[in-house]
């Protein structure tokens, strides 16, 4: 009898989960007679063959949200490319498949589901690994072994991934990271903070910051490169707290920030939550600093749920306007096709998507070693959202002036909308002291 | 034949024939790098779980840290091998022998806890110190950055290891888990075997019958952590990249606990089993995408509900008596 409820009990979570899992049908690909979309019946088209593009993303554990989003963006370029008649080499049409596999954010897992798309679903090109830079790092090894596939990825900051291009080109050669690296973002950090300290937007009597980052390489790595850059210009670190990530409890770590006082606290987190308790509970407590918020506020809740505690903050990157008919209109693909919001990843995956075909249609193959390599380290590639993509010397996109978008902003007191307040080439508004 | 010459009799044949499979298989797969990878994931997670298993299984400490002494033998392992120019032939031993030390300095205290949570919560704090101390060494380890730049083992004559071979890489993994599987049936027939399992049903009884209960647990653990930092070693110099999130983070010991208690703890097969069912089951159930969590989930509740003692530890009996069957049906024309 326990056993049989005990049994009973399991089918009951396995279905409330399955029901849950329900909402995934929003991911799926619009059919054609879906009025939303303006895709044509994919009957019409008539394919001279298939392109089997792979790909290895963190779909479960922590960074899902990130690899899920990625995902999307994704499977969006797929649609509109296979709408308007797929990959065109030569004259004949090449229909786009999508194969995706999980990594489950672990290096093992990801070499595994690499190697499954490339020794058995044969895949023609891959992105593997989407996102984790160790992930990234694990798979960069396979690259030699399949020369003639090309390998990218959405994200990964590391600076580990254009180190090891630089030092070993040949073996790397067909492997392409198409993001700048997290010196680039500690640069704008660190560059942010010394403009608005000059224009007196950041008191800095006493040059002290303290970083508060979660412990990724992501978190860790942005921190280290701007903490590297002031410390040159004579800061100084007063704290470095690194929490797992999701953390959501800052109440010991603001007290004690509290008694350092820094100037400036550059905090990091890539979940919603994690950013929105950090600015409640710095308001709860009072604090009074200068805070730069990196990734967290380009979340798309992160206005409403944070209330007025957002007020005044300083973020960066931004990597694009909101406000510009091409945001609003990847965003409306966006609800129609997934019925979600926007996120910083769906368009990095749609972009980095868009960069390998239109750089294989450059090519005229899909080849590595036939030219698309070369194709590659030539293309300019205008992403009206994101900015221009060109490779440099280690295989990676520098981001700033002729790179893709960086800016600094400032959420302005409505907590609502934010200006950009760094570099002076895209300046909305002058910055002003948080406190 | 006496039952416990029976077991080791069949349980040797059937070892014996296992390896000899998994001895011939890449002949078949030469070409095959995904199955190469996924048979050496299998092999190495069975190692994992034969060390935790000799620890949890076969001695009642349920450790729930243990991750952290592979991610020790990796870390230092790889260190040792980039800084100082040594082979990693050596290195992983001398991972190994930190793993070790690191186990002995854990145990001392902390293995004289005698009730499980407090084991458990002791081993958790084993892992997640060690974890945050890896990922805040960071110009030593380059934190949560990744360490890498680790050297592949070098070449045995025609044996490359160059590049991650995995041929080479799939015999080297399955020398480890002959070594691992002699040494573990090797210490459960002896007489610290038996003491072990004395341990883990009674820590009263033992002490009754005269078991120096805390110094056989140190022994055993330290054992333990040198076969773990080894196995942790073959990690990194063949994933070529270490980050204490994926080597010392809680996942790790997940996959470990739920590869054991599937196969079956306390058996000398059981981990092995459930490594290799386990591993196989994720990836062939790749096709199902985000619901195959669900069926994995699903398969491993299933058999805790009705399968106690886990897969092999529930047909054990049954194998047996049907060996046993067997031999009196072959034996019986002979007596006539």
């Amino acid at each position: 009898m326990k056993k049989f409820a005990a049994l009973l009990l399991t089918l009951c979570m396995v279905l409330s989960l399955v029901a849950c899992g329900g909402g995934e049908k929003k991911e799926e690909a619009p059919k054609a007679e879906d009025p939303k979309t303006e895709e044509p019946a994919t009957e019409e088209i008539t394919y001279d063959g298939v392109f089997k593009l792979g790909a290895v993303g963190p779909l479960t554990g922590a960074s899902a949200e990130t690899g899920v989003a990625g995902k999307q963006g994704q499977e969006l370029a797929v649609a509109e490319w296979n709408a308007k008649g797929g990959l065109e080499i030569d004259g004949k049409h090449y229909k786009i498949e999508l194969i995706y596999e999980d990594s489950a954010g672990a290096p093992e897992t990801a070499v595994a589901a690499a190697e499954k798309l490339l020794g058995i679903d044969k895949v023609d090109a891959i992105f593997a690994e989407t996102f984790l830079s160790s992930c990234i790092i694990a798979c960069m090894e396979l690259a030699p072994k399949y020369p003639d596939v090309l390998f990218s990825t959405i994200e990964g900051v590391s600076t580990v991934i254009p180190e090891k291009i630089l030092a070993e080109p040949e073996k790397y050669a067909n492997f392409f990271k198409p993001c700048w690296n997290s010196d680039t973002y500690g640069g704008l950090v660190a560059d942010s903070v010394f403009a608005l300290a000059a224009e007196g937007a950041i008191p800095a009597e006493n040059k002290t910051v303290a970083f508060v980052v979660e412990d990724t390489d992501n978190g860790r790595s942005n921190a280290d490169a701007a903490a590297a850059l002031m410390e040159a210009e004579g800061w100084t670190v007063v704290a470095y707290e690194a929490n797992p990530q999701g953390a959501t409890d800052f109440y010991s770590q603001i007290n004690k920030l509290m008694q350092l006082d820094p100037d400036v606290v550059v905090t990091n987190f890539v979940p919603q939550a994690s950013g929105v308790a950090w600015v409640k509970q710095v308001a709860e407590l009072g604090a009074e600093w200068s805070d730069v918020a990196i990734v967290y506020p380009t979340k798309p809740n992160f206005y409403e749920d944070s209330g007025n505690a957002c007020a005044d903050l300083f973020w960066v990157p931004v990597e694009y306007d909101p406000t510009s008919e091409a945001v609003k209109e990847f965003e409306g693909k966006m609800q129609d096709m997934f019925g979600v919001s926007l996120t910083k990843c769906q368009t990095s995956g749609y972009a980095t998507t868009n960069l390998m075909f239109e750089a294989i249609e450059k090519a005229g193959t899909w080849k590595a070693t036939e030219g698309l390599i070369e194709a590659y380290e030539e293309i300019v590639y205008e992403d009206p959202i994101l900015g221009t993509f060109k490779f440099e010397e280690n295989h990676t996109v520098k981001g700033g002036t002729g790179g893709l978008n960086m800016a600094t902003a400032q959420i302005q007191p409505d907590a609502q909308t934010y200006k950009i307040v760094y570099p002076d080439y895209s300046k909305q508004a002058d910055a002003y002291p948080q406190y | 034949m006496t039952l416990q010459k029976r077991k080791t009799s069949y349980g040797f044949r059937v070892s014996v024939v296992f390896i000899a499979i998994l001895a011939i298989l890449p002949l078949f797969l030469k070409n095959d790098p995904y199955w190469l990878h996924i048979g050496i994931l299998c092999m190495m997670y069975s190692c994992y779980a034969t060390c935790w298993n000799m620890v949890a299984g076969f001695t009642g400490i349920f450790s729930l840290g243990f991750q952290a002494l592979s991610g020790i033998g990796g870390y230092v392992s790889s260190l040792v091998a980039m800084h100082m120019g040594i082979s990693p032939w050596l290195s992983m031993f001398i991972g190994a022998f930190f793993a070790m030390v690191v186990g002995a300095v854990f145990s001392v205290p902390c293995l004289k806890l005698r009730l499980m949570p407090y084991i458990a919560i002791s081993g958790m704090c084993l892992g997640e110190v060690v974890r945050v101390i890896v990922a805040n060494l960071t110009d030593l380890t380059r934190g949560e950055m990744g360490l890498w730049g680790m050297p592949n083992f070098t070449d045995i004559g025609p044996i490359s290891f160059a590049g991650g071979n995995r041929f080479s890489y799939w015999y080297l993994v399955l020398i480890f888990l002959i070594v691992y599987l002699t040494v573990v049936a090797k210490i459960v027939g002896s007489p610290l075997g038996r003491a072990l399992g004395t341990i883990r049903d009674s820590q009263d009884a033992a002490v009754a019958l005269g078991v120096n209960v805390p110094q056989t647990k140190v022994k055993v653990y330290m054992i333990s952590a040198f076969m773990m930092g080894l196995i942790g070693a073959f990690y990194a110099h063949y994933m070529q990249i270490l980050t204490p999130t994926s080597v010392i983070g809680p996942q790790m010991m997940t996959n470990i606990v739920a590869m054991t208690l599937f196969g079956g703890l306390g058996t000398i097969t059981g981990p092995i089993l459930g490594a290799f069912i386990i591993t196989i089951l994720t990836e062939t159930l790749r096709f199902l995408g985000d619901y195959r969590l669900i069926v994995y989930g699903l398969i491993i509740i299933l058999t805790i509900i009705f399968m106690r003692k886990g897969l092999w530890g529930t047909a054990k009996p049954k194998v047996l008596a049907w060996v046993k069957k067997m031999e009196e049906k072959k034996a019986a024309p002979a007596a006539k």
